[in-house]
This record gives structure tokens, C-alpha cells and sequence, in this order.
């Protein structure tokens, strides 16, 4: 097997730095995260989210292809970063804390009822974030709640904290396991599986040996925040496991 | 409408004719804007005239709210 780029790295850009969405059109030819999340600040939540509108109108002809990542359905945010984006037809809206299908289905709805207001063409695509327990316990309920999923992608640091702040003794044991639940989970239904960032992007070979395994988990790509990252994703990821 | 250019290599006059067409579109040329220019394109001046333009109609209506 032999992917691209564009099918496995996706690049995570701050929402509320357009020089830095500049850059990554550069590039050649990935997936580009545009984050409204955690990725921006409180105070600069309004600002990122005319950026990103904006960003997704400039370069609606790259050949990049331009995730948005909007503000879960658990913040006072997400309505209206949708009804801004939607319009631009983004090529992915990736959806962060999803514990339960109700958080799925309430998107979607908010999505259906922009794309019929504005009789837009347009059929949203969804990535799918899993970043605590319940949404690993509910994972089944959630793939069933939408036809458009493309992808679920672990946020590893959200897990953690979530382990952390129920008080379980082993967080990093539960990070692991909940990884191998969705990389199983994933590969029984042929769906796509990113895994989550790698903070340390100096220490390569740290993020070399965390891919291998990320990989025989069943994770198909991942998200980087650094362009030294790329190369490493794509070598790891882009061959089959034998 | 007063409008500093931070940008050396273009003319003042340049920068006054790229940005004020755009204030004036989004409505708030006449609001006496400071902007400093620092050689944004075009697809940014835009986002963040915008997101002002935003935060003022979102002000306008809590005035109008709270009487």
C-alpha cells in the first residue's frame, strides 16, 4: 500500500493565525486542520472562526484538503462556528468530544438545517473525535447515529485528563487500551482511524516508535503539528502491516 | 479614518486605497478606525473587518436590550 500524504497527515493550523494557514497551503497537497478548538484561545474564539470562513473562501480551489474543527457541543461556540463554516462547504468538519450519539445527531441537525436555510450543495463529512471514557463505551451508538461519518480520531490529551480527573489509578494504561478498543473497533468496520497529536516533535524517534504502535492498533493516519512530522506519518502509516 | 502603514515597500496611498474600500463594505469606515497595516492579503483584512463588524452588531443589540 502506498498513500499520500493528502490521505493520511493531517496538520493541524491555529484558527486564529492566518500566516500560519498561509504556510500550510504551501505545502504539498495534505490534510489541513483548521481549528476553532483547542487549537485557539477563549478570547480569540470570534476572531479564528472569520478567519476560518474567510481561509476556507481563499482557498476553496487548493488542492489541500480543509478540515474544520469547531468547538464541541458542550461550549456556548459550536452553533455559530457552524453557521459560518458550513456555508463555505468545508471539506471535513471534525467534531471534538463526542461522548454519545445525541452529541453527533445535534450537529448533524444544526448542519441539515444551514444546508436546507441556504439551499446549499453540499453533503457534510464528519471525523469524529473520541476523547473520553463514555465516547469509548458509546462508540457502537455513536458510528450509528450518522451516514457520514468518514473517520474517528483519538484525542489523546483530553483522554488523559478525562482519566484523570475520574480518579483512575493507571491513566496511561487506559489511554493505551482505550487506543486498541478504537483501532479494533475501526478496522472490523472499514472505517478510517487517526490517531492524536504528538506533542514532543523534536524527539522523533519517540513519535517513530508511537506510530508503530499506533499502526498495529489499527490507527490508518494521524494528526501533526509540526511539518518535520509529515515525512515520518506518511513512511509508517502509508505501508501495510505484514 | 486613520490608517498606518507598516509596510515600507508599499506607498501610504497604496495601502489607504487596499484597505478603505474594504472598511467601507463592511461598514465601519465611518466609525473612525485606527488600523495599522502589516501587509495582510486581502482574504485576512477581510476576516477581521468581519469579526469587528461581528462584535459591534452583537454590542448594538445588548444597548438595545438593555434599553
Amino acid at each position: 500500500m502506498n498513500q499520500t500524504a493528502g490521505q493520511l497527515v493531517y496538520f493541524y493550523v491555529p484558527g486564529y493565525k492566518p500566516n500560519y494557514i498561509e504556510y500550510a497551503m504551501t505545502f504539498y497537497p495534505m490534510n489541513i486542520i483548521l481549528c476553532l478548538e483547542d487549537g485557539t484561545p477563549e478570547d480569540k474564539k470570534l476572531e479564528a472562526r472569520y478567519v476560518v470562513k474567510h481561509a476556507l473562501q481563499a482557498f476553496a480551489d487548493s488542492e489541500h484538503t480543509l478540515i474544520v474543527r469547531i468547538n464541541s457541543v458542550h461550549t456556548p461556540y459550536w452553533e455559530q462556528d457552524l453557521e459560518e463554516i458550513v456555508p463555505q462547504r468545508p471539506g471535513r468538519i471534525r467534531v471534538p468530544m463526542v461522548k454519545s450519539a445525541e452529541d453527533l445527531r445535534l450537529v448533524e441537525r444544526k448542519v441539515q438545517d444551514i444546508i436546507q436555510a441556504r439551499s446549499l450543495d453540499y453533503s457534510p463529512v464528519y471525523e469524529v473525535m473520541i476523547e473520553c471514557r463514555e465516547a469509548i463505551a458509546n462508540i457502537a451508538s455513536i458510528h450509528e447515529a450518522s451516514a457520514n461519518i468518514h473517520a474517528f480520531t483519538f484525542g489523546g490529551t483530553d483522554y488523559y485528563n478525562d482519566c484523570v480527573a475520574k480518579g483512575l489509578p493507571d491513566p496511561v494504561r487506559e489511554v493505551r487500551q482505550a487506543k486498541q478498543q478504537l483501532g479494533e473497533y475501526c478496522r472490523s468496520k472499514g472505517l478510517q482511524c487517526f490517531d492524536t497529536t504528538y506533542m514532543a516533535f523534536r524527539d522523533m524517534e519517540g513519535f517513530r516508535q508511537d506510530c508503530l504502535l499506533s499502526r498495529e492498533y489499527g490507527f490508518t493516519g494521524r494528526s501533526v503539528i509540526h511539518p518535520d512530522q509529515v515525512a515520518l506519518v506518511q513512511e509508517i502509516y502509508g505501508t501495510s502491516i505484514a | 479614518m486613520q490608517c498606518m502603514n507598516m509596510v515600507p515597500e508599499l506607498t501610504d496611498r497604496l495601502v489607504y486605497e487596499y484597505v478603505a474600500p474594504i472598511l467601507k463594505e463592511y461598514g465601519l469606515a465611518d466609525l473612525s478606525p485606527q488600523i495599522w497595516f502589516n501587509g495582510a492579503n486581502e482574504w485576512v483584512v477581510r476576516s477581521r473587518c468581519e469579526a469587528l463588524r461581528s462584535m459591534l452588531n452583537a454590542a448594538l443589540e445588548r444597548e438595545e436590550v438593555a434599553g
